[in-house]
């Protein structure tokens, strides 16, 4: 009797205590979702390639992006990257009216609102943020952004084909939501120079070269002069894919069926503020086949690679020994365990977002991965000069 | 009395401070990123043209036991079945062939149970729970999911394979292990008070084929009806465009599920949204048990620009999941499909804007409430 009473207190204890959690922002996230509306959403994967020769394979992305709020105008701030110098190459705002939907071809841009075609061929990252200015964008504390891409590849004439591949963007929920309307700034920082991460407007606020700019901090960073606060979500410490192993046959048609992985970093310094040179990560793997058997390779990426999975771990004509190879596995389907080496230093992170292609034949899925945990203590930064 | 009352006063105190403590944590939710103690697959097909490729893995180091439920979606009837899975285990079957337990037949692997094939022209939906060794349901939060719709006519013009998460309802406490799972925050988590969906106005023409692809058909001349992107694919003639067609399946299952008595659950979804322009847009439609429909202009006004954002809620039956399969094809209908696992979104309650999307309690003024969940049950059947 003793046991079920505390037991009941114990269960309410932790009603009680979720409800008391989550009586500030809604249904506050504490990961990357997918599947809700963010403040700071990410598209690991954008890709065009267009050479306009009938017949050959034309490869363009469709972004879709929506605010959500009902009832204010949103600005969104975004930034296309470049996988070299992981920096941005183009940023463009968009200001979207209340359940506002736009969508536009990379490859093409818009004229109204303005967004820079990327064109005719382009690999890397979109990442947007929700902003106050056209002006001067300093990201507000609120999470109305959905989006989702959509990867095309067409080829024209006698031997035309169509296929697609659908993905949504990995958004990252502002924490501490604001109640007002609209929504409140979060504070920008001095980055780089002598006194980063004091909160500033002008650049004059920041000594030693220092800029005033704009620190997106994914989780908290103990030590950290920008980021001991966290003002989004983390990254996830392990991202999860469900795959077949490459080479293997589909079970219903019998095409091979092969995966394409796309990794990218969640810190990044689009302006060089702070972090001029590519950081490298390393990533991890844990590979297990449906024999529960594991077997585990690691690789580097920048901030953007990607690769088909039996390239990471084996140079191209030698897929067969990879560990991502049905050849080695024996089992169509495996688990895939990413985890990131996350590193030292208190001025950058090193979590990894990351989507998966699977390829049928000729039929191509995109596909959002799992996560398991946070970085506790060792968050990311975005950051960018508004 | 006063002792077993301190006692539990300092379980409720230490419960409280665990759970603010780890508040960093990460908190039970209805998800499609993190494993759970629930997958619901909202769309399995097997017709004689599309099969559905099931990935199940324990993402977890305990061995696990899985009882799994296909719902029919006409019928509402269900079949079950158990798998076992081994811990970080992955498996996988197709839904028209099931899975044997055959150590060396050519799927090479544990395997995880016998599953059973569906007949064809099934559609419907998978439920998988996580259970005990006595088949009681209990909560480690390990599975995750996948479903991979695949075309397998074998024509020509066939391309289409779609993929989805699972979602994965994430379990809170085992509570009292019985047939009755409620997804009340308190055992699993609730189910999203309502879904969002971007989509393109049904019927096309698609931007990207049309620019790219075959967007067109050859008139006239000595390649009348051969396939054009523009006048100098065609001989002697000039390329009718704009014959791409797109199209917005969505499929929606009820979160309240009564798979032991096998009443269906009756249900009525408002859909609300508006174009690129701001137009609103809306519609609704009323299904029990299961529904797969098209996006068109039956079900809402029709968008007046070629995109449009979508709120699905239910407004009779409780809290629905689903997801959306966008297809196009071309102007000699060359076909491709991707999924698209739908977004959460709170609902109003109460105000002005009772009854619409919200993110936050400020989207609900004078004076409403944004509920970001809803509750419901699921049944299974108890052995």
């Amino acid at each position: 009797m003793a046991e079920s009473v505390c037991a009941r207190f114990r269960r309410l204890a932790l009603v009680a205590a979720a409800l008391a959690i989550g009586a500030g922002p809604l249904r506050a996230q504490t990961f990357p979702a997918s599947d809700q509306t963010a403040g700071y959403i990410v598209f690991p994967k954008v890709h065009v390639s267009i050479d306009g020769v009938p017949g050959n394979p034309q490869i363009d992305t469709l972004i879709q992006i929506t605010n959500t709020s009902l009832i204010g105008n949103r600005i969104v701030h975004c930034s296309y990257t470049d996988i070299d110098t992981c920096q941005e190459i183009a940023n463009f705002e968009i200001e979207l009216t209340p359940n506002q939907p736009i969508a536009w071809r990379v490859s093409e841009g818009l004229s109204r609102p303005l967004i820079p075609a990327r064109g005719p061929t382009y690999i890397g990252e979109l990442k947007c943020v929700e902003t106050n200015s056209v002006v001067t964008p300093v990201p507000v504390a609120a999470n109305d952004l959905k989006g989702e891409a959509t990867i095309y590849t067409v080829a024209s004439g006698t031997a035309g084909s169509v296929d697609i591949r659908s993905y949504n963007a990995i958004g990252f929920q502002a924490l501490n939501a604001s109640a007002a309307e609209p929504p409140a700034a979060i504070n920008r920082k001095c980055l780089g120079g002598t006194n980063p991460g004091t909160v500033c407007t002008l650049d004059s606020s920041c000594m030693g070269g220092g800029v005033c700019g704009v620190v997106l901090c994914l989780g908290a960073t103990t030590g950290s002069a920008e980021c001991t606060t966290a003002t989004h979500v983390g990254c996830p410490h392990t991202i999860i894919l469900n795959n077949f192993f490459d080479g293997a046959q589909s079970p219903v048609t019998g095409k091979q069926i092969t995966t394409r992985l796309t990794l990218v970093s969640c810190s990044e310094d689009l302006n060089g503020a702070v972090i001029e040179d590519p950081v490298q990560t390393r990533v991890q793997f844990l590979v297990f086949n449906e024999f529960e058997q594991r077997m585990s390779t690691a690789a580097i990426i920048d901030c953007f690679r990607d690769v088909q999975l039996s390239n990471i771990d084996s140079l191209s004509g030698a897929e067969a020994a990879s560990v991502f190879n049905v050849a080695v596995q024996g089992t169509l389907a495996g688990q895939v365990r990413m985890r990131a080496v996350l590193g030292q230093e208190t001025d950058n992170g090193h979590g990894i977002l990351a989507i998966a292609e699977e390829t049928h034949g000729a039929a191509t899925v995109a596909v959002n991965l799992n996560e398991v945990g946070i970085n506790s203590d060792k968050g990311d930064f975005v950051r960018y000069l508004p | 009395m006063r002792t077993i009352q301190g006692v539990c006063t300092s379980a409720l105190i230490a419960a409280i401070a665990a759970c603010t403590l780890s508040a960093g944590a990460a908190r039970a939710a209805t998800t499609t990123e993190r494993p759970g103690s629930i997958l619901i697959f909202p769309k399995v097909v097997t017709t004689g043209t599309r099969d559905t490729i099931i990935q199940i893995t324990n993402t977890g180091n305990m061995p696990e036991d899985v009882r799994c439920f296909y719902l029919n979606g006409e019928s509402c009837f269900q079949t079950d079945f158990n798998i076992a899975l081994t811990r970080q285990q992955p498996t996988v079957w197709t839904a028209e062939t099931g899975r044997r337990v055959n150590p060396t037949d050519s799927q090479k692997g544990i395997d995880p149970g016998l599953v059973p094939p569906l007949p064809t022209n099934f559609a419907g939906a998978l439920i998988c729970v996580e259970v005990d060794t006595s088949d009681r349901p209990m909560v480690r939060n390990q599975l995750k999911g996948e479903a991979t719709i695949v075309d397998n006519s074998q024509s020509s013009t066939g391309n289409s394979v779609s993929k989805y998460n699972a979602i994965a309802v994430q379990g809170v406490s085992s509570g009292n292990m019985d047939n009755v799972l409620k997804l009340d925050d308190a055992e699993y988590s609730e189910c999203p008070a309502s879904l969002l969906l971007n989509f393109p106005r049904d019927g096309g023409p698609d931007d990207v084929i049309e620019a790219l692809g075959n967007g067109g058909l050859c008139v006239g001349g000595g390649s009348a009806n051969a396939p054009c992107n523009n006048n100098a694919d065609c001989d002697s003639s000039n390329c009718s465009t704009g014959q791409s067609r797109t199209l917005t399946r969505l499929t929606v299952l009820p979160c309240n599920l009564d798979l032991e008595g096998l009443v269906p659950t009756q249900v009525v979804l408002s859909l609300t949204g508006a174009d690129e322009m701001e137009a609103l847009i809306s519609g609704g439609r009323s299904f029990s048990c299961w529904d797969s429909f098209t996006v068109d202009n039956l079900i809402i006004t029709p968008p007046g620009t070629p995109f449009a954002t979508l709120n699905i809620r239910s407004t009779v039956g409780g809290p629905v999941v689903g997801i959306a399969e966008y297809f196009r094809s071309d102007s000699v209908a060359n076909t491709a499909s991707a999924a698209v696992n739908l977004h959460a979104q709170g609902i109003c309650s109460g105000g002005t804007n009772n009854g619409r999307g919200c993110n936050r309690p400020a989207d609900c003024p004078s004076p409403g409430t944004c509920e970001a969940t809803s509750a419901a049950t699921i049944t299974i059947p108890s052995h």
